[in-house]
């Protein structure tokens, strides 16, 4: 995984108490129940993901913050879908990268639909 | 006289205004009768990739096209990203001189990826980086391929889920929220899903909208690019 900044060692214990608490959510959110309640059959996986944009108002945000909800508590309640809904702070690089790189890990898992909303435009370069 | 630049480099510049303008090449005026040159934006030196999703996390730079690109697989099957600018063509406007003598924008020629072979920093274009398919029909809403893959974002910069822009009393959010019901609660395909989404919001069908036939903000040409197979449904059992 990518970083290019100089972490204290605060801020390292930090990182890495959120990508476990991430992995940990992930889990419990998704694949637990998937497990328990599906046996071997494949399930398909629904994710939204969303940080509050720095456009528009407040409105903006409730807005979105709502339909990354609304669309996870559809997929959840239909079929062989499992959802979660990670709009907020959860939505950080490394938490998108992981959560994809679980379900391409998991034989459980046939399909994953993703639901992105709330940039705020951004461009970066790529470092050397 | 036709030149090719990149479709984004003026917004970016616009959001980040740091870099320069370096001269990217040399094309032949016929009026002039001589070598003009044309400009790019350059940012550290380097290729610009596509990223989202900057502001949370400790230093983390976003989403990018990229590293993202090593973490997907042929599960990512059907992806939305409502946010500015993730359907940009890398290749995509070429430009011309209009009556003035001015740089335009020009014919439209949409490749959605490319692979920087020249500094080595790989994939471009967040398309694929989610996808991993080169072959997406680059409008899979009117003319899908046979595919798995759905991917449907924006060209430049999206709209608010609460503009009401082409509505009367809905906005986008109530479309998207109508577009994923229909979709994965009716199980129709996602084509229709899109132009019964509309229609639910007075709209006579997506072709018709303004996210598929553009609109501007700032002067900028934008639309929504549905790239894949629309044809595709959302699995259900």
């Amino acid at each position: 995984m990518k970083e290019d900044v100089n972490y204290t060692r605060r801020e390292k214990i930090k990182m890495v108490k959120t990508r476990i608490a991430f992995i940990a959510l992930f889990l419990l959110v998704i694949l637990i129940p998937t497990n328990l309640m599906s046996g071997v059959k494949a399930q398909h996986v629904s994710v939204a993901w969303g940080e509050p944009t720095t456009i528009g108002n407040g409105n903006e945000t409730a807005a979105d913050s709502y339909t990354a909800s609304y669309i996870t508590n559809l997929a959840n309640g239909w079929g062989d879908w499992v959802a979660a809904d990670f709009y907020g702070s959860s939505t950080t690089p490394y938490n998108v990268y992981t959560s994809n790189d679980l379900v391409r890990n998991y034989p459980c898992y046939d399909y994953l639909a993703t639901f992105h909303v709330g940039d705020i435009c951004s461009f970066l370069p790529l470092r050397s | 006289m036709i030149i090719w630049q990149p479709f984004t480099l003026e917004i970016y510049a616009a959001f980040y205004p740091y870099g320069h303008n370096e001269i990217a090449g040399w094309y032949w005026d016929d009026e002039q009768g001589a070598w003009v040159p044309y400009y790019t934006l350059v940012v550290d030196g380097y290729v610009r990739h596509y990223a989202y999703y900057s502001y949370y996390g400790y230093g983390y730079t976003g989403i990018e096209d990229y590293w993202l690109s090593a973490y997907t697989s042929w599960k990512n099957q059907f992806t939305f990203l409502w946010t500015c600018t993730e359907a940009d063509c890398p290749i995509g406007y070429c430009m011309l001189k209009d009556s003035n003598g001015q740089l335009c924008y020009g014919d439209y020629v949409d490749s959605y990826y490319y692979f920087d072979i020249d500094h080595g920093t790989g994939l471009v274009g967040m398309p694929l980086a989610w996808t991993g398919n080169t072959d997406m029909a680059k409008d899979g809403y009117s003319s899908p391929d046979i595919g798995s893959n759905f991917y449907i974002s924006f060209c430049n910069t999206s709209l608010g889920l609460c503009d009401q822009a082409e509505f009367g009393t809905y906005n986008y959010g109530d479309f998207v929220r109508d577009f994923y019901y229909h979709a994965l609660v009716d199980h129709f395909s996602i084509q229709y899903s899109l132009d019964l989404a509309m229609v639910n919001c007075g709209v006579n069908g997506f072709s018709n909208s303004w996210l598929y036939q553009g609109y501007y903000v700032d002067n900028y040409y934008c639309k929504m690019k549905v790239l894949g197979n629309s044809d595709n449904t959302l699995p259900y059992y």
